[in-house]
């Protein structure tokens, strides 16, 4: 924790939700009844307390409410305490920790996207990611501590998380939650946590922080003896301390203070009391199980009033009720039938789900056939479709009996669902035979076609071969006309500048013989 | 305190209502860090009629760090190593794939999905992958074999 400073102590202010503050705060003195108006003169404005620069260093209290999870409480409970009494405070009273909301008793069922995906208890101080997953503060912090090399993912979908940090002040990974997230978290409805040592509250959970730190009777506070050390419930906290032992009157064991009433109460071998209902004197210690079960008082019924007996007496009478009367005798013989009848209608339930994710797939598997083949074949088929499948397979099969009594109705009245089953798997395979069939009879469809379609292609290749055929011939005719007739220029040129006669006459010679050929290339441009 | 309550959650999840052809105890009733997954082997597998005996082991950290699965029956597999810790890791066991949401009741399917379907790609018995690729018949025989051999019922 840093050192005091205002900065730290105006955060914790603004943090700090403005809350009515009717509730008293935890009263250090013991007196349990200390009035709100006594309370308002002592501790005006709570909050100017906080607000200035402090003279001492806050209180352990007061650091401890500026890291709290509830805001609420921080209002409530940190700022009623004067910084510079808090340290002598302290030692008198010890308000609990933090409760861990996950080790509470939830009464209320916890909808599932309520649950945190790491503890699967009821979000606690929920974070969101920028992926939108949400998991608890320290749910996160927990699972991103265990990451190595230091890869920090979300922990359900692998997402990359920024800006996180060990220290909880600088993390920035969290972005905002909807309230409506946080209400219903608060209102789930959870039992005291002290409630093994007795207590019977139960209400949402956004208030048992509050009913701990200040109203349970069983929450354990410091001894009001500052050197004692002990510990005392709430409703036991007097003036003075309890903690040494003392002689019980009776079985003169050693008993310390604190505990001789409750020693009095239940425990004490010696101690009897009179039954409030037969009058008997019962030892304490089994006065609990006299009245549940012994007292010849107590008011019980028949054995057989889950069945109809309504016959309620006290327990002395019963006997010879239950030895007449007919339902109880035959009430263990009901409660065994009860039983394998649950059991059966549980089986039922799990088979009928088999039953219905079996149908879905089938009747899935045969729209899809109906609609994949629906061209290819006769214009029966979509008819026979649209009628109910399980009325066209029990026509198709005559073997199954049952269905073909009574094929009108909806669900046919199978034996067993085994029966169903069977039936279901002998129509789809019926399908999948007629299926094989129409897809060989579509693949000799496409062998021919392919075989069709080649054969014109090949025929059409031919067809483009001779007619490069003839184009190749034509450029080397006008190639080679062309190679001519620059040889014929060429050839007048080069010969009077040698001064040879005889050369001009070799190609003069030369010339004419090459006419035909060039006008019949001509000759053939024009008839193209 | 709050990872045993989950882990609390999860055995009465998987105990309720368990996955086909499994039973899922504590080994000691006092530490519910190790499970003894009973599994039957899947009817359509070659591990048909075997009884198979897994240790499932949550680590101290759990769910921050993947639990640990061991065969202690012997099994023919190419992703059981064939020693006598009989370890499966693959998939989401590994610890660079684990993921904190991830439920047991997972686990324990997997388990039970990799003796239908083996994965020779990421096997720790690799000349039993080997085969599995390469001549399926005697795999599967061998397979049959050593489950009726370690795995019939007793
Ligand atoms: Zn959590
Ligand atoms: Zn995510
Ligand atoms: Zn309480
Ligand atoms: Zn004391
Ligand atoms: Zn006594
Ligand atoms: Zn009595
Ligand atoms: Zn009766």
């Amino acid at each position: 924790m840093s050192a005091p400073n205002s900065p730290t102590l105006g955060l914790f202010r603004s943090d700090a939700r403005p809350g009515p503050l009717t509730i008293p705060p935890p009263n250090l003195e013991g007196t349990a009844t200390a009035t709100a108006t006594a309370t308002a003169a002592t501790w005006s404005d709570p909050r100017q307390f906080v607000v200035g620069a402090p003279p001492n260093p806050p209180s352990p209290l007061a650091l401890r409410a500026l890291t709290s999870p509830s805001n609420r409480r921080a209002t409530l409970a940190a700022p009623t305490l004067p910084l510079g009494h808090a340290d002598s405070i302290r030692k008198r009273s010890s308000l609990p920790a933090d409760i861990d909301l996950s080790t509470l008793d939830y009464i209320t069922a916890c909808d599932e996207n309520l649950i945190c995906p790491i503890c699967r208890c009821p979000l606690d101080k929920p974070v969101r990611l920028a992926c939108d997953h949400i998991f608890c503060d320290e749910c996160l912090n927990r699972a991103l501590e265990a990451q190595r090399n230091g890869e920090r993912n979300c922990p359900s979908c692998r997402t990359r998380v920024h800006g996180w940090s060990e220290d909880a002040g600088k993390q920035k990974h969290k972005t905002s939650i909807p309230r409506i997230l946080t209400q219903m978290l608060d209102e789930l409805v959870v039992r005291c946590p002290n409630g093994k040592a007795g207590c019977k509250w139960q209400d949402k959970r956004g208030e048992v922080q509050d009913h701990v730190d200040r109203y349970c009777d069983y929450t354990l506070l410091a001894c009001p003896e500052s050197e004692c050390g002990e510990v005392v419930p709430r409703k036991h906290r007097g003036k003075s301390c309890l903690h040494f032992h003392t002689k019980c009157e009776d079985c003169e064991q050693s008993v310390l203070r604190l505990d001789l009433e409750a020693h009095q109460e239940s425990e004490c071998p010696k101690r009897a009391k009179d039954c409030s209902k037969c009058g008997a004197n019962i030892p304490v210690r089994e006065l609990i199980s006299h009245l549940s079960s012994k007292c010849p008082e107590t008011i019980v019924s028949c054995p057989g009033s889950p069945y109809g007996c309504s016959f309620q007496s006290p327990h002395a009478d019963l006997k010879p009720h239950t030895k007449t009367c007919p339902i109880a005798a035959m009430a263990p013989f009901l409660s065994a039938q009860q039983a394998r009848q649950d059991t059966q209608e549980a089986q039922q339930k799990l088979l009928q789900r088999k039953v219905d994710v079996l149908e879905g797939g089938f009747s899935s598997i045969q729209s899809l056939l109906y609609t994949s083949d629906a061209g290819t074949r006769t214009p029966t088929t979509p008819l026979e479709a649209m009628s109910d499948p399980m009325l066209r397979s029990g026509s198709n099969n005559g073997a199954a009996s049952a269905s073909s009594t009574a094929p009108a109705t909806e669900n046919p009245p199978f034996d067993s669902s085994t029966e169903h089953l069977l039936f279901l798997h002998d129509s789809l395979r019926n399908e999948i035979s007629r299926v094989e069939n129409a897809l060989a009879v579509l693949d000799a469809r496409t062998t021919m076609t392919l075989l069709n379609e080649s054969l014109r292609a090949k025929e059409e290749m031919a067809h483009t071969n001779a007619a490069i055929n003839g184009m190749r011939m034509q450029l080397h005719w006008l190639m080679s006309a062309r190679l001519q007739a620059q040889r014929e220029q060429s050839g007048p040129r080069a010969g009077p500048s040698v001064g040879g006669g005889g050369a001009g006459g070799a190609a003069g010679a030369s010339a004419p013989m090459l006419r035909p050929v060039r006008r019949s290339s001509e000759e053939s441009r024009q008839k193209l | 305190m709050s990872a045993s309550k989950r882990i609390v959650k999860e055995l009465t999840e998987v105990t309720s209502n368990p996955p086909a052809g499994t039973k899922v105890q504590l080994v000691d009733e006092s530490d519910v860090h190790v499970w003894e997954v009973l599994l039957d082997g899947p009817e359509q597998s070659v591990y048909a009629g075997g009884h198979f005996k897994l240790l499932l082991t949550l680590p101290k950290d759990y769910p921050f760090k993947p639990p640990v699965l061991n065969f202690q029956t012997k099994i023919y597999h190419p992703n059981v190593s064939n020693d006598d810790k009989g370890s499966m890791c693959l998939g989401m066991l590994r610890s660079d794939e684990w993921k904190p949401p991830n439920k047991l009741m997972a686990v324990i399917n997997m388990a039970r999905n990799l003796l239908i379907e083996p994965n020779p790609d990421d096997a720790v018995e690799t000349a039993i992958a080997d085969q599995y690729k390469s001549n399926r018949q005697e795999f599967e025989k061998t397979a049959r074999d050593w489950t009726k051999k370690f795995a019939g019922r007793k």
